[in-house]
């Protein structure tokens, strides 16, 4: 989801863009390492092919409407992560500059949330690992979906965090969450299905194409560690889709939130009002959703713990051979 | 997006911006100027509407200078209205506080950050489609590795600008292959997209080997020559970095308008 | 002395696959001849001419060009000398405008930035695209992006010169600018086509490849008006 600049505050900006601009320098160091200026008219194309698969919809089934993929975890499948995120971080560029997909100031934040969420979290620590083995359909579906749905829950609540702690949006955090995340998650099911589809052609018409083509003959002892706690988080995910999707849901917590009831407020000066308004956004979570508040930190650690067991499992792997 | 909506960009970029007066600066001057109008216009409070006016003033004045029609300008931020209007909405039913009254109406804050979200968008937008309007997006590459982007960043993004049009016009005609024995319809089946797909990506790879083959057979040998405008900085690149960066900032911090009006 | 030949001395090219593409090719192109390479799809024409500049080494045999033999060390050298067109001009200009283009080449070269723009200004002339200098090659029309590949080849002041299919998807005005152009150049040129009237107006010799084997070397008109041979070469 492309953010825009009207909702975004300079601060929160910023902090994106030094994010974002950091990872792009260690991506261009690691790239130049691998590879080279070699690299250089490969990821111009395969920016343009991704940008025009952006564009090609596709008809999801058992619905009427349309879909496409942003591409993350196919180019990361393909050029490796860092190139990969390079890649797409320009695509986003460029969207920005010429296409008004995205304003500039937020490009950081776009970049985080789309860019790093699929090419350096959800195909280096879920799909790549996932693929591992050997590539049946099934497996290579299930790694596809997987990725993408981590990575675009990670960029939703991305998204939300951005957009709320910048205080021009009115809504809270955790409303912004509950709208955002289960869409999300149904996205990242379409996107991951659809990838899924065009790995699966990939690996049967010019397997060499994949970026570690070699991994089918790695074992794939992590796939039992990474699908469990896949299921954790998806099950975690699913009880914010049962909470929002409850009679009252989003309309029922804005009216919460913003004590329509009680409306009946004495004048105070509008500096006590705006000041009270900034605190209850940058309040992280307001205590009474708690549950979102659970939530997210459930999310949070379980993502942290398995990429924590995946640089140890690396480690003493590397210490066995 | 559509096809067509690409294909006018990139054709726009044709004709080397003879009209615009932006060209007569070095683009890092216009760039950094755009940066500072951005950081300005956006760090406003989301209450202060009157200030934001005098940006977009800012702007309309920046824009009748360079030549170009404000039309093609505006004409981008329709685009990014719709969601923009989506979220911004709940401002007004979420924030009732009043905060003014006009000719006998209660104004409520959220109906004035309302107004500010969409201006702002508009206004964001707007400021960048004059600047690539008015240099051209080869420009802009240009200027960023001047200002220290790495080469390999900067030149992936004009081989992406010189191949976009290349490639998404090869798509269009791939799926309008398909679709004309799809029956009818006017979106791909699952399993023919990702066929679809994973045969451009096959043949874009080729292709980006070819064009690799032939710039080595052109002496190529890892370090892509230095390119382009052998512009030097000049005074007046100075004078409109000050002026166009001076205006905004002053606006933000001083917030002339607000002041004016609590008076 | 000239260099300005392209010898090959019982050239085969095998796939890394296995498959045999050229197999016992043995030719001399000397100094300012023309020479068209024609043959089936399949016969070998476009290996013959990536041999030739370098993309591929030969797997047997031994291969002269510009004075320069066809070896991994020497690549640099052979791509100094040798010139090549390909067939599709999208996948040879890259720049974002024409005279970046043409400069692309000398500028790989290390020459100087005077003598870069001297050879661009020259080449730009010999290929009438003045008028194109600061368009992006991208948004030119067939023939234009043709002149412009070919100038960015003359660029680099190449001893021979090489294309690939010269006259593919150019309409009738474009070939015959493009026919009057190559007249005009002195080099040693090699070019591979299915456009025959083309190879009978431009080149005097002519090469013809059947199945990765050289059936046939001799004046071109000979050649064409042999039916028995065409046939059999599956040109007719």
């Amino acid at each position: 989801m492309h953010m825009s600049d009207s909702l975004i505050s300079p601060i929160v900006a910023g902090v994106g863009a030094v994010v974002a601009v950091s990872l792009i320098a260690v991506a261009i160091r690691r790239t130049s390492r691998e590879a080279g200026d070699k690299m250089i008219p490969m990821m111009g194309v395969m920016g343009a092919f991704i940008f025009a698969a952006q564009m090609l919809n596709f008809t999801i089934p058992g619905t009427g409407s349309s879909g496409h993929i942003v591409g993350g975890i196919l180019l990361a499948s393909v050029l490796g992560p860092w190139a990969g995120f390079l890649v797409l971080s320009s695509v986003l560029v460029l969207q920005a500059l010429l296409f008004a997909d995205g304003g500039i100031l937020v490009l950081g934040c776009n970049i985080i949330n789309m860019a790093a969420t699929s090419c350096l979290i959800g195909y280096p620590f879920i799909t790549r690992p996932l693929l591992a083995g050997r590539r049946t359909f099934g497996r290579v579906m299930w790694a596809s979906v997987a990725g993408s749905v981590v990575a675009l829950f990670i960029g939703a609540v991305g998204v939300s965090l951005e957009t709320t702690l910048s205080g021009i949006t009115a809504l809270p955090t955790a409303a912004f969450l509950r709208y955002m995340i289960p869409i999300h998650l149904v996205i990242g099911i379409i996107e991951g299905v659809a990838t899924g589809m065009v790995l699966w052609f990939l690996s049967w018409r010019r397997p060499a194409l994949l970026h570690n083509a070699d991994l089918d003959k790695q074992k794939g002892t992590s796939a039992i560690w990474l699908t469990l706690a896949i299921c954790s988080l998806a099950m975690a995910a699913l009880f914010t889709v049962i909470a929002s999707s409850s009679p009252d849901g989003l309309e029922w917590s804005i009216v919460r939130t913003s004590g329509v009831e009680e409306i009946v407020a004495p004048a105070t000066s509008t500096t006590h009002r705006f000041v009270e308004a900034v605190q209850e956004q940058t309040a992280l979570i307001p205590d009474y959703e708690l549950s979102s508040a659970g939530l997210i930190g459930c999310a949070i650690l379980l993502v942290l713990s398995f990429i924590l067991s995946l640089m140890f499992r690396n480690r003493s792997a590397k210490a066995n051979k | 997006m559509s096809f067509n909506l690409i294909a006018d960009t990139i054709s726009t970029e044709k004709t080397g911006r003879a009209e615009s007066t932006f060209t007569r600066y070095d683009t890092r001057a216009v760039t950094l100027a755009l940066f500072c109008y951005l950081v300005a216009m956006l760090s406003l409070p989301a209450t202060n509407l009157g200030d934001l006016l005098v940006m977009g003033c800012l702007l309309m004045i920046a824009t009748s200078l360079s030549g170009i029609k404000l039309r093609t300008v505006l004409r981008k931020s329709l685009l990014v209205l719709p969601l923009v209007l989506l979220i911004g909405l709940f401002n007004p039913i979420i924030d009732r506080t009043p905060i003014a009254t006009f000719l006998g109406v209660i104004i409520t804050r959220g109906w004035v950050t309302f107004l500010t979200i969409i201006i702002r968008g508009v206004l964001a937008v707007s400021a960048v489609a004059l600047v690539t309007e008015g240099v051209g997006f080869r420009s802009i590459c240009d200027a960023l590795r001047r200002m220290g982007v790495p080469k390999l960043f900067t030149e992936q993004l004009l081989f992406l600008h010189r191949y976009l049009f290349v490639i998404v016009e090869e798509a269009q005609e791939m799926s309008r292959a398909r679709l004309a024995r799809s029956g009818g319809r006017n979106k791909l089946r699952l399993k023919v997209w990702a066929t679809l797909i994973g045969t451009l990506l096959i043949r874009s790879i080729d292709r980006a080997e070819r064009i690799y083959g032939a710039m080595l057979a052109r002496g190529y040998q890892g370090r892509m020559p230095d390119r382009g405008v052998k512009r030097r900085w000049h005074k007046q690149d100075t004078l409109l970095l000050i002026i166009a960066t001076t205006l905004p900032i002053a606006t933000a911090i001083f917030q002339p308008i607000r002041y004016l009006s609590a008076l | 002395m000239s260099h300005h030949y392209i010898e090959f001395n019982n050239v085969g090219y095998r796939y890394p696959s296995g498959q045999v593409a050229l197999e016992n090719i043995s030719f001399r192109i000397t100094h300012g001849e023309r020479v068209a390479l024609i043959g089936a799809n399949g016969a070998g024409k476009s290996t013959l001419l990536n041999l030739c500049c370098g993309i591929l080494l030969p797997t047997t045999g031994d291969i002269v060009v510009g004075g320069v033999r066809v070896e991994n060390k020497q690549l640099q050298e052979i791509r100094r000398q040798v010139g090549i067109v390909f067939q599709n001009p999208d996948d040879q200009l890259i720049m974002s405008s024409v005279e970046e283009e043409i400069a692309f080449g000398p500028l790989n070269m290390g020459y100087p930035p005077d003598k870069v723009e001297q050879l661009v200004e020259q080449v730009m002339h010999q290929t009438s695209t003045i008028r194109l200098r600061n368009r992006p090659p991208y948004n030119l029309s067939g023939g234009e992006k043709k002149s412009v590949a070919i100038a960015s080849v003359l660029a680099m002041e190449p001893s021979v010169i090489l294309m690939d299919e010269p006259s593919a998807s150019l309409d009738p005005r474009a070939r015959r600018l493009m026919m009057e152009l190559v007249e005009s150049f002195g080099h040693t040129i090699l070019l591979s086509s299915h456009d025959l009237g083309l190879a009978e107006r431009l080149c005097p010799r002519t090469l013809l490849l059947h199945h990765g084997y050289l059936v046939a070397d001799g004046a071109t008109t000979e050649l064409l008006s042999d039916k028995e041979l065409m046939e059999r070469c599956e040109l007719l």
